[in-house]
């Protein structure tokens, strides 16, 4: 049932919590999954000294709240926007509850996913896995974009959806793609596609009012390459 | 005149106690579960009543912080995309253990194709919810059941089991609808369902519960309707 053991043999974890029971139980939880390398920080403060000290995490198991100071979320900025973390590093923020911080905010801030207590350690494995192989597709897809190699980096698009999954977030990189490459053809029957099926909001607005300046208008306004997997503005967050 | 310093922050107290609860559930579940495989046949039948009632704080402290956060217009709805076939992976991974120590068989009946929109961790809620109930009251078996009909998705939690009393399927129609008969825990299960059911909305329709006797078994069957 589960995929060998390497995807966590040869990673880099890093647990943050406040709570020595939870951190004792997602280090043993990783152990079990074949993790050999495990960093384990107490505090949000400690948590930004192995990122700063540390060659990039393949993956953050961060909790939500961390006591006084920063919470998980506010780390993850940090981390963001310091470079602390690479593009392929996943973060997975464990949470007792849903807050409105995981739902809204500046997409490239958000984790890759949030895991709510308690944690059932079948559940912990296959949802780290899940994260770390599309954490990796989208990797691959943004390398691409930024090589310019749009083809390529469409049938990567193509490769990382599948019946059964949930394609939102490669379909809002596809569309975003067929719109900077002045594909609108193709773009509009994506979106025309998704909305028969589901009023889903980011298609009811993602299509522009007049496609045509569309690629004009992004290479004027400055909009890197870099940034066109994430569809919200550039925006500072709120450190300190 | 600063009165804010003065003045508590509810939810910030909530938020906080949460997590300490939380935390706390954690360790006891991770411990019962954890342990229950090297158990004998004798421990594990006195272990099993203890995950059982451990899992039902859990569930309520779920629906009592959501219900608190819904009724205040500041629970974070979001209807995302979610693979079914995921979803239920999920839901029988959290309850495997207690279903192997009650001696309870769960078939699946799904679409490994499919796909919908609603949001998971509120649905997740009401789904194991269901399920832990029907644990309680079935003979030796339960099926989950999850479908498309006529534009919803139908999430069924059937039993083996004698059936809901006429009473429990009157307070499942009244709670429905709108109206509400029980209290106590009862009522704050199947208050969270229906409040849960009607926050899913899309293009007109809403959704809905209902518990009905029938089913593949002929006992009870929960079931949850999403647009």
């Amino acid at each position: 049932m589960f995929t060998s053991d390497s995807i966590f043999e040869n990673r880099r974890f890093l647990i943050v919590d406040d709570f020595q029971g939870m951190r004792a139980m997602l280090r043993e939880m990783l152990k079990t999954f074949g993790s050999k390398n495990i960093s384990v920080a107490a505090s949000a403060k400690e948590a930004i000294t192995y990122l700063e000290q540390s060659d990039k995490y393949d993956a953050v198991l961060c909790d939500y709240n961390l006591g006084p100071g920063k919470n998980g979320q506010q780390v993850l900025e940090e981390a963001k926007f310091r470079h602390l973390i690479g593009p392929a590093t996943a973060w997975v923020i464990v949470t007792a509850e849903k807050t409105s911080d995981m739902v809204i905010g500046a997409a490239e801030y958000m984790p890759d996913d949030y895991i709510i207590k308690p944690i059932n350690e079948a559940a912990l494995r296959s949802r780290l896995e899940k994260v770390i192989a599309k954490k990796s597709e989208l990797h691959d897809i943004e390398k691409a974009i930024f090589a310019k190699n749009f083809n390529a980096a469409l049938s990567l698009c193509d490769k990382a959806m599948g019946s059964g999954k949930a394609n939102n977030e490669i379909l809002r990189i596809k569309t975003n793609l067929l719109l900077d490459i002045g594909r609108y053809d193709k773009a509009k029957e994506l979106f025309e596609k998704i909305l028969s099926v589901r009023d889903v909001p980011w298609a009811k607005t993602g299509w522009p009012k007049w496609p045509s300046t569309w690629a004009k208008w992004k290479r004027r306004s400055g909009c890197s390459r870099k940034s066109s997997t994430k569809i919200a503005p550039t925006w500072k967050p709120t450190t300190g | 005149m600063d009165n804010q310093e003065t003045q508590p922050n509810i939810t910030a107290f909530f938020a906080s106690a949460m997590h300490d609860m939380k935390n706390s559930l954690s360790v006891l579940i991770n411990f019962l579960e954890s342990y229950h495989t090297v158990l004998d046949e004798n421990l594990k039948n006195k272990v099993a009543p203890m995950l059982y009632e451990v899992k039902r704080v859990n569930n309520n402290l779920v629906q009592m912080l959501a219900i608190y956060k819904v009724g205040n217009e500041f629970y974070p709805f979001e209807m995302t995309e979610n693979s079914i076939d995921e979803f239920v992976s999920e839901i029988v991974m959290h309850n495997q253990t207690l279903l192997d120590d009650l001696g309870v068989t769960l078939e699946l009946d799904y679409d490994k194709d499919m796909t919908w929109y609603f949001d998971r961790e509120l649905v997740s809620g009401v789904t194991s919810h269901a399920l832990n109930n029907a644990m309680r009251y079935t003979h030796d078996k339960l099926r989950l059941f999850i479908t498309n009909e006529d534009g919803y998705l139908v999430i069924r939690v059937e039993d083996n089991g004698t059936g809901y009393s006429a009473s429990m399927l009157d307070t499942g129609n009244a709670v429905n609808k709108g109206v509400n008969f029980a209290s106590g825990s009862t009522g704050l299960g199947l208050f969270f369902t229906s409040m849960v059911a009607k926050l899913h909305k899309h293009r007109g329709k809403t959704g809905s519960m209902a518990l009905e006797n029938g089913g593949k078994f002929g006992g009870g069957c929960f079931v949850l309707r999403l647009p």
